[in-house]
């Protein structure tokens, strides 16, 4: 009976964290629509569906990295070196597909790098990435010696990449909607998902069951560095041209994504990672219908980021008091 | 390094190169202090380059509306001080990561430097005869900030070699729960540390303001790559692979030596960047083979 009850009471809480952020995801929908009548038009979410791709799409990779345990603080750096890659390609009259692959294999490449240093060689993740990424942002200046590349952008169909629509539905949120599912079938629905999230637990226990920790984090660094690339990617053709700058507005926002989603789900998720880049973005397009200064998008990032850190924790240290809580989380929304 | 350089540079030797050289070092000296401590603890700081464009837009945003620039400095020291608390508090009482604290914190940092000015810099007419006489002034043939700068660092290397302060860090560096175990009070030791990394930053960022007579949103640089490469390298250099003071004020040297040094030759600025990434792994991998000092 006490363990049933023990067991109920979990299940709650575990659903009240993500009722409390559909709570202030709804607040902040409310907000915005009563805002600005624009908000809540098909055409609104759709453009701010497309923006959250390519941020969302970096968050996804790294949502992976964090299952395992690990930190990533390279992706950001060499998606400018994929985009780089892409960009002097198509630059040279190559064709969109292959100039795509390619920038996808080059930003897979440093991660492969990542994954052999962190995984195999047990290096500290954090610095380890850190020079790794800073090195391949230099290769980025390689190119063009740091300078704008658009030659051929407008011409060989690469903005298609981004710009393109199917049934009216942008490229970009289907891209969005296909590898999220495609993740969400892996981590949550195979055999493989759950060893990534054994590795992340413990990792001793991992590898005693016969599960090739090595591999595991190998992959993760891979997919994280091949979605950020992919999302650079998108973020170059949508600008029509390649910047060696352009990736590093990548990382807070996909720090912040990973970790929105994992105060609320108290792990990393597919599912949680979605929501937490949901809020950002919805609040950034918001804000960018009212016309905000393009510096307040930081300060949404930051404070969410705060404010969903402040909420799980101050959750589980009140569990018993379960409307003191939805109470100091509206004042807070608010 | 430095024979090497101005063997092939004529002039790099020069004496008022060198004193550049060793200037912008200082400067960069002092935004690594903090971290060095931070990283020797085992725990990690983004923040101080966006702490340092904050505290840079605070001093001028008071100095242009006519505040003494001493009073401009105090705030903005003070002001900065609150995101070093701000890490503090969520590290301690929320009991999250440092990485992913410093990055939520950096983040308002950084939107608060661009708020001060709306976006832009601000430009400072005149710089007080103090700050002038502190950035550019020379005591015989010396720069004061040289001098300021081996003082600090003095300090810093007492407080880390010869006091119980010191010996907590390194403690809760090698094993934080051994060193909990044995009462070593680690929540006051990681708000003094990050509080003081932030103070550290902000005095950098006064120091910048002062050398580019503006308050800028950010450095356009790569203070924060150059930060961690300065403390890893110190720690190859000195200490088998600790952190420390006097190893990060050399790594700063060396990594103004070889920007400038490289700037010089004609070398295109971006292989700086690749030269540093590797150096710093470099240092990363030695430390991790001597010392274990991955957590895998």
């Amino acid at each position: 009976m006490q363990r049933n009850r023990k067991q109920f009471m979990s299940f709650n809480r575990d659903y009240l964290s993500v009722l409390i952020f559909l709570g202030v995801l709804a607040i902040v929908m409310i907000a915005l629509t009563l805002l600005n009548e624009y908000f809540l038009t098909i055409n609104n979410l759709l453009r701010a569906l497309k923006h959250l791709s390519i941020f969302s799409l970096t968050a996804l990779g790294l949502t992976f990295v964090v299952t395992v345990g690990h930190s990533d603080m390279s992706f950001h750096f060499l998606s400018c070196f994929a985009g780089m890659t892409m960009s002097f390609f198509i630059g040279k009259g190559m064709a969109p597909l292959p100039s795509i692959l390619i920038g996808l294999l080059a930003g897979a490449s440093v991660g492969v790098i990542n994954g052999i240093t962190v995984g195999k060689f047990k290096l500290p993740d954090m610095i380890a990435t850190i020079a790794i990424g800073s090195v391949a942002w230099g290769m980025s200046y390689l190119y063009s010696n740091g300078n704008y590349i658009y030659e051929n952008f407008l011409t060989s169909g690469i903005i298609q990449f981004s710009d393109g629509r199917l049934f009216e539905i942008p490229y970009p949120v289907l891209y969005l909607f296909g590898f999220y599912i495609l993740a969400y079938v892996v981590l949550h629905h195979t055999k493989s998902g759950r060893a990534f999230y054994a590795v992340g637990g413990n990792r001793v226990a991992a590898r005693f069951s016969g599960i090739k920790v090595e591999k595991y984090i190998f992959i993760a660094f891979i997919i994280c560095a091949v979605l950020a690339s992919f999302s650079n990617l998108l973020l170059t053709a949508s600008q029509g041209n390649g910047n060696v700058k352009g990736g590093l507005v990548l990382l807070m926002p996909a720090w912040a994504s990973v970790y929105v989603g994992v105060s609320i789900f108290k792990k990393p998720s597919v599912v949680g990672t979605f929501l937490g880049s949901f809020l950002i973005s919805i609040m950034q397009n918001g804000f960018t219908l009212m016309n905000a200064p393009f510096y307040i998008m930081d300060l949404i990032v930051g404070l969410t980021l705060i404010a969903a850190i402040i909420i799980s924790k101050t959750e589980i240290k009140q569990k018993a008091s379960v409307g003191k809580i939805s109470k100091t989380n509206e004042i807070e929304a608010a | 390094m430095v024979l090497l350089f101005s063997f092939v540079a004529p002039a790099f030797s020069n004496w008022s190169n060198l004193l550049e050289i060793v200037r912008s070092a200082s400067i960069n000296a002092v935004l690594v202090l903090g971290l060095t401590w931070i990283v020797a603890m085992g725990e990690i700081d983004v923040t101080f380059p966006d702490i340092a464009a904050f505290g840079s837009m605070m001093t001028a945003i008071f100095v242009v509306n006519g505040v003494n620039w001493l009073i401009a400095i105090f705030i903005a020291l003070l002001t900065s001080v609150l995101f070093g608390f701000l890490n503090g508090i969520l590290i301690n009482v929320f009991k999250v990561r440092a990485l992913i604290a410093t990055i939520g914190v950096t983040t308002v940092a950084k939107a608060s430097a661009y708020i001060i000015g709306k976006g832009n810099p601000i430009y400072l007419k005149r710089i007080s005869p103090v700050i002038q006489f502190v950035v550019y002034g020379k005591i015989g043939e010396i720069p004061l900030l040289v001098i300021i700068i081996l003082v600090l660092y003095s300090l810093a290397a007492f407080i880390q070699d010869r006091t119980k302060l010191g010996q907590y860090l390194y403690a809760l560096g090698e094993n934080r729960q051994a060193a909990l175990e044995v009462g070593i009070p680690e929540k006051k030791i990681i708000y003094s540390f990050f509080i003081l990394s932030a103070l550290l930053a902000s005095a950098g960022g006064v120091l910048l303001a002062a050398t580019f007579t503006a308050g800028q949103p950010n450095f356009q640089g790569s203070y924060f790559v150059d930060g961690l490469t300065a403390v890893f390298l110190g720690a190859l250099v000195i200490k088998a692979g600790k952190p420390n003071v006097i190893g990060s004020l050399i790594g700063a040297i060396l990594i103004m030596v070889l920007g400038n040094g490289l700037t010089l030759l004609g070398v295109p600025f971006f292989v700086g960047i690749i030269i540093k990434g590797l150096l710093m792994i470099g240092g990363v991998a030695a430390i991790a083979y001597s010392k274990n000092f991955g957590k895998s």
